[in-house]
C-alpha cells in the first residue's frame, strides 16, 4: 500500500516535470528580447555579507579568537552600512581592523563606507588594503576589484 | 481724635497700597530677569573627557589585577557572591564574573548583562553568558573619565528632567525641606512663625523657615550673606518665581541646583549627580530608602553624607521617611521596609587628573574648535583614543627606567629637579593612528613641556630604516655596502663618519647595516643612492622638518618631532600606510548630537612590499642586532625595532612595533647633556617594561608577506644568489619581485667542468 502511493507520487512528479519543460519552451518562444542587466557594481547586487576570511599564515587559537572578535565588529559595521549610517559603520570597522589588522572584509566595508561618503581618496586607500588582505579568496577579490572600478569612476568624476 | 485715627488708617492704607504697588512692580521687574535667566542656560556643565573603551575578547592577554582596577575605576563594586546588579563583579576560581553596566556611547548603546570571563594563563579563554550559558566573542567595558573642564565653580552636575525623577524622591525632598511646598506662594508664613517659636524656645537657630523656592532664590540669584536686604530680595524673588513658574518647574530646577557634598575639590550638585555619586545609579532607579538619604543630605551635606557619618545619615533618612509617612505619602509598610534597608554607597575616587600630557594635547586641539568658556559650561562629552592601561604602563615604565639609569650612571644625576634626566613615551596603534598613551616628560608638575609633541631632537640611527626604504628600488637587502673609513667633502670640510661599536667587516649587507646600525655603511648607501632621492622620499613621511641634502642625513643629524618619527614608523608596521595620529575621536553635546567625529585618516607612503622588507630587516635588529637585549628582558613575541643614539650620547631612542602597536621611547636631557648610554642601554629597558604591562596588545601576529615579495637564498659573502653546495655561508632573504638578485654568486659560482677537472688535477700536485 505504501509503495503504491509512493509510485503514484513519482508518476505525478514526472508528469509535472514534462509539463514544465514544455511550458518553458513555449514561453521562451513567445518572449521578446530583453536586455540583461549589467552585473557591474556591488551596489546593484547589494553588499556581500561579511564572512570570516582565513588569514594567510594564521596560527593558533588566540589569533582565531582575535579574528572572531573583529568579525563581530565587522558584522555590526556591515549592518550600519546597510542602513547608510556611514559614520557609525566607520567607527565600528576601525575598531575591527584595530583588533585584527588583517581583517580584509573590514577594509572592504571601510572602503564602501567612504564611497558612501563620497571620499574617493580614502575609499581607494582602504580598497588597496582590502585587495591585499582578501587576495586568497577569489570571490572577495572580485568584489574588491569591482569596488576599485567604482572608486576609479568616482575619482574621475563619472 | 477720630480724625487722627482716620488719618492714621488712611496713612497706613496708603502705605500698604504703595507697598503693594512697589512689590508688584518689583516682582514684575524681577520676573523679567528670572525669565531671562531661566529661559537660557541654567547651569554651567563641565565638558568631560573620556578614555577609549576596553574591548575584551577570547584570546586577549589580560592581567586580572588590571581588570579589577579598571572595574573599580569605572565604579563597579566587588561582591563575595554572584553579582545581582549592574556594576557588580566577583572573582571566581576560573576568572571573574561581571555584571556589565549599560553602555551609552556615540556608536554603541547596550544594555548591561551578566557574564563570566574565564581566564587561563593570563588569557581570556571564554566570555560566558551566565543566564543563557552562551558565549560572546566580544565584550566592552565603558570609558573612564580622564578629565573635566571645570570653570571657576568646579561643580559636577548632570541635569535630569522632572519626568525622570521618581515621585518618592521629590516627595522625600518636600517632606524634608518644605512640607507645604505645593500650597504656599513661595513664602510660607506658617513655617516662618513655627521656626520663630522653635528658635525662641531653644534659644538658638534650630529651624529655618525657608521654602524650597526661597532656597532656590538664594542659591541661584543671591549670595549667602545674612542681611535684611538680601532676605527681602529673597522673598520678592521667591514670589516672582512662583508667579511665573509652575510647582513642577520650580522643583525640577531646585532638584538640579541644590548642593549635595564634595568629591575632593569638586562639588556635587543636583539629584542626578548625587544619585550617581552616592549610589552609582541613575536617578530614576533610586529606591525609596536611597531617595530619603538624598533628601536628608540637603540639610547638611557634610554632616549627613553616608561617606562622612553613616549613623547620622541613617537617623536623618529615618526622619525623612517618618515625615513622608506622616504626610501619608508612603504607607507604614513602605516606611518599615525602607528603614530596614541598609545604606549601600558605591564609593568614589577623588577627581584625579590622569595622562596630563595627553590631555594638554587634546585640550590644544579642542581649544582650536571651542573657547574655554564653552568647554567649561556646555557639558560636551569628548571621547578620546587613550587606553588607560597603556598610559599607566608607560608612565610607570618611564619613571622606573629613568630612576634605574640614574642609579647605574651617577654622572647623569642632577640635584635640581627641573634639570633631571628626562624621557618621553608615545604608544600608537599603527593601523588606525590611535594614540594609546603619551608621556611627554618625567614629572608634569615640574615641567609641562611635552617632549613628544613639542620637542625636536635628532633621531640618530632611528632614521636609517626610512633611508633604506628610500632606496629599495636600487639596493637589495643583500647588497653589500662599504664599511671602510671614508672621508667625505661636505661644505669644503672633510667629514668621516664613525661607527658606534666595532664592526670589523669591510662590507656588510643592507640588512646587517640596519641590524648592527652601521654608520659608515648607511652613509655609503646615501651617497651611492643619491641625496636627492632621500630628500624626496623622506618628505613623503610628513615630517615638518626642512631636510637638507647632506650625507649626515643617513645618521639622523637633523631634528624631528618624536610624534612625527613614530608616525613615520607606522608605515612600516601597517603595509606602507601612514595614519594621522588620532587623539580626539568624538565630541558630543549634552543632547547627544555629534559635533566632531574624527575617523582614521590614512595614505600610502610606501608599497606594502617595501614595508614588509623593512619590518623583516628590523626584526633582525631585535633577534640578533642592537636590540637583542629585548629577548633577555622577556620579549618573546615577534617584534621589529630600531635603536638610536646621537652624537655625544645626547639622545637615546628605541622604536619597536608589531602589527598591533608601536611604541617610541626617548631618553635625554632638555639641555642636551650626555646620557652616557645608548638607545639599547637607556631606552630598551623602558620599552620592555612598558610592553610587558600592556598584555592586551600582545599577540603572535606577524607581518604578513604581501604580493611582490620573493624569497631567495643568497651568499653572505657576495650578497648574490647562492650556489648550491658551493657558497659556504648562505641565508634566506626577502626581495622585491622587481628588484631581486638575478646573478649567481661570482665568488663561489662553479667554473666549467673541464676547468674544475684541471683545477682538481693541479691540486693533487700542490
Amino acid at each position: 500500500m505504501v509503495s503504491k502511493i509512493y509510485s503514484n507520487k513519482i508518476y505525478m512528479g514526472f508528469d509535472r516535470f514534462f509539463f514544465s519543460i514544455i511550458l518553458i519552451f513555449f514561453l521562451a518562444a513567445c518572449a521578446g528580447i530583453h536586455p540583461v542587466p549589467e552585473k557591474e557594481t556591488e551596489k546593484d547586487l547589494g553588499l556581500p555579507t561579511p564572512e570570516i576570511i582565513e588569514k594567510p599564515n594564521s596560527e593558533g587559537q588566540a589569533f582565531d579568537s582575535r579574528m572572531m572578535a573583529s568579525h563581530n565588529l565587522t558584522q555590526k559595521g556591515y549592518l550600519l552600512l546597510k542602513q547608510n549610517d556611514f559614520d557609525g559603520a566607520i567607527r565600528l570597522l576601525e575598531r575591527a581592523v584595530g583588533i585584527n589588522p588583517s581583517d580584509g572584509p573590514g577594509y572592504f566595508y571601510l572602503s564602501e563606507a567612504w564611497l558612501g561618503k563620497k571620499n574617493f581618496n580614502l575609499a581607494k586607500q582602504f580598497n588597496g588594503l582590502a585587495l591585499l588582505y582578501l587576495r586568497s579568496n577569489l570571490s572577495w577579490t572580485d568584489r574588491a576589484h569591482l569596488q576599485k572600478k567604482r572608486i576609479e569612476r568616482g575619482l574621475n568624476g563619472l | 481724635m477720630f480724625s487722627q485715627i482716620k488719618k492714621w488708617i488712611f496713612g497706613i492704607g496708603l502705605a500698604l497700597v504703595l507697598f503693594l504697588l512697589f512689590s508688584l512692580t518689583y516682582c514684575w521687574y524681577l520676573s523679567g530677569n528670572i525669565e531671562k535667566r531661566f529661559s537660557g542656560r541654567k547651569w554651567k556643565i563641565p565638558s568631560t573627557v573620556y578614555s577609549d573603551t576596553t574591548l575584551l575578547f577570547p584570546g586577549k592577554h589580560v592581567d586580572l589585577t588590571f581588570i579589577e582596577e579598571k572595574l573599580k575605576k569605572l565604579g563597579y563594586r566587588k561582591k563575595m557572591a554572584q553579582p545581582e546588579k549592574k556594576g557588580e563583579y566577583q572573582l571566581i576560581d576560573t576568572g571573574i564574573e561581571i555584571y556589565f553596566k549599560d553602555l551609552n556611547l556615540p556608536d554603541n548603546i547596550r544594555e548591561g548583562f551578566l557574564a563570566a570571563l574565564d581566564i587561563d594563563h593570563d588569557q581570556i579563554n571564554n566570555i560566558r553568558l551566565i543566564d543563557t550559558d552562551g558565549s560572546l566573542s566580544l565584550a566592552e567595558l565603558g570609558p573612564e573619565i580622564i578629565m573635566q573642564f571645570f570653570g571657576k565653580e568646579r561643580e559636577l552636575r548632570r541635569v535630569v528632567s522632572i519626568n525622570n525623577i521618581p515621585k518618592h524622591l521629590s516627595d522625600a525632598v518636600t517632606s524634608a525641606e518644605d512640607s507645604r511646598f505645593y500650597t504656599h506662594f513661595g513664602v510660607d508664613p506658617i513655617g516662618i512663625i513655627r521656626a520663630l517659636f522653635t528658635n525662641i524656645r531653644y534659644g538658638y537657630i534650630r529651624q529655618g523657615g525657608s521654602t524650597l523656592t526661597q532656597q532656590l532664590s538664594k542659591n541661584y540669584f543671591l549670595t549667602s550673606e545674612r542681611t535684611l536686604r538680601r532676605k527681602l530680595n529673597e522673598l520678592f524673588i521667591s514670589v516672582a518665581i512662583e508667579l511665573k513658574y509652575s510647582k513642577d518647574e520650580i522643583i525640577e530646577i531646585y532638584l538640579n541646583e541644590i548642593y549635595f557634598g564634595q568629591k575632593g575639590s569638586v562639588s556635587i550638585n543636583g539629584v542626578g549627580e548625587a544619585a550617581d555619586f552616592y549610589f552609582g545609579k541613575k536617578v530614576e532607579n533610586l529606591t525609596l530608602s536611597e531617595s530619603a538619604v538624598i533628601a536628608g543630605i540637603i540639610k547638611g551635606p557634610n554632616i549627613f553624607s553616608p561617606y562622612s557619618n553613616l549613623k547620622k545619615c541613617t537617623d536623618r533618612r529615618n526622619q525623612v521617611l517618618h515625615a513622608m509617612k506622616n504626610k501619608q505619602l508612603i504607607s507604614d509598610q513602605e516606611m518599615e521596609m525602607a528603614i530596614t534597608e541598609p545604606i549601600k554607597t558605591v564609593g568614589f575616587e577623588k577627581y584625579n587628573r590622569q595622562a596630563p600630557f595627553f590631555l594638554d594635547y587634546v585640550s590644544q586641539q579642542l581649544n582650536e574648535l571651542y573657547p574655554e568658556t564653552s568647554l567649561s559650561s556646555l557639558g560636551f562629552s569628548i571621547f578620546t583614543s587613550l587606553d588607560t592601561e597603556v598610559q599607566n604602563a608607560a608612565e610607570k615604565a618611564l619613571e622606573n627606567g629613568l630612576n634605574r639609569l640614574e642609579q647605574a650612571i651617577p654622572a647623569i644625576k642632577r640635584e635640581e629637579p627641573i634639570q633631571r634626566l628626562q624621557g618621553a613615551v608615545v604608544v600608537l596603534q599603527p593601523r588606525t593612528g590611535n594614540i594609546l598613551a603619551m608621556v611627554g616628560g618625567r614629572d608634569y608638575n615640574l615641567s609641562q613641556f611635552n617632549r613628544i609633541t613639542q620637542s625636536r631632537r635628532q633621531p640618530g640611527s632611528c632614521i636609517k630604516p626610512i633611508i633604506v626604504a628610500s632606496f629599495l628600488d636600487v639596493f637589495k637587502p643583500s647588497d653589500l655596502l662599504n664599511n671602510e673609513e671614508i672621508s667625505y667633502l661636505v661644505n669644503d670640510k672633510l667629514w668621516a663618519p664613525k661607527n658606534f661599536g666595532d664592526i670589523p667587516e669591510k662590507q656588510i649587507s643592507v640588512r646587517d647595516m640596519l641590524r648592527l646600525s652601521c654608520n659608515r655603511a648607511a652613509v655609503d648607501m646615501v651617497v651611492r643612492g643619491g641625496l636627492g632621492t632621500v630628500i624626496d622620499q623622506i618628505n613623503t613621511y610628513n615630517f615638518s622638518t626642512q631636510f637638507l641634502p647632506y650625507p649626515s642625513i643617513a645618521l639622523g643629524a637633523f631634528e624631528v618631532s618624536p610624534l612625527e618619527l613614530a608616525r613615520a614608523y607606522c608605515a612600516f608596521a601597517a603595509d606602507g600606510i601612514q595614519p594621522f595620529p588620532l587623539s580626539v575621536k568624538d565630541v558630543i553635546d549634552e543632547n547627544g548630537n555629534s559635533l566632531v567625529r574624527r575617523h582614521m585618516d590614512i595614505h600610502e607612503v610606501i608599497s606594502p612590499a617595501k614595508a614588509f622588507l623593512i619590518s623583516s630587516m628590523l626584526e633582525s635588529v631585535v633577534t640578533d642586532g642592537t636590540a637583542k637585549s629585548l629577548v633577555k628582558l622577556g620579549i618573546d613575541f615577534p617584534l621589529a625595532g630600531k635603536t638610536g643614539t646621537t652624537n655625544e650620547y645626547k639622545d637615546a631612542w628605541f622604536i619597536g612595533y608589531t602589527p598591533d602597536f608601536l611604541a617610541l621611547v626617548w631618553v635625554g636631557f632638555d639641555n642636551g647633556d650626555p646620557v652616557y648610554s645608548t638607545g639599547s642601554g637607556a631606552a630598551i629597558p623602558i620599552f620592555a617594561e612598558l610592553v610587558k604591562s600592556m598584555p592586551g596588545y600582545i599577540s603572535q601576529n606577524t607581518f604578513t608577506r604581501p604580493p611582490g615579495v620573493v624569497q631567495r637564498k643568497v651568499c653572505k659573502q657576495s650578497g648574490e644568489l647562492a650556489v648550491f653546495l658551493k657558497c659556504p655561508e648562505t641565508y634566506d632573504e626577502y626581495f622585491l619581485e622587481e628588484n631581486k638578485p638575478e646573478i649567481k654568486c661570482h665568488i663561489h659560482a662553479s667554473p666549467s667542468s673541464i676547468k674544475r677537472f684541471f683545477n682538481g688535477f693541479k691540486n693533487l700536485f700542490k
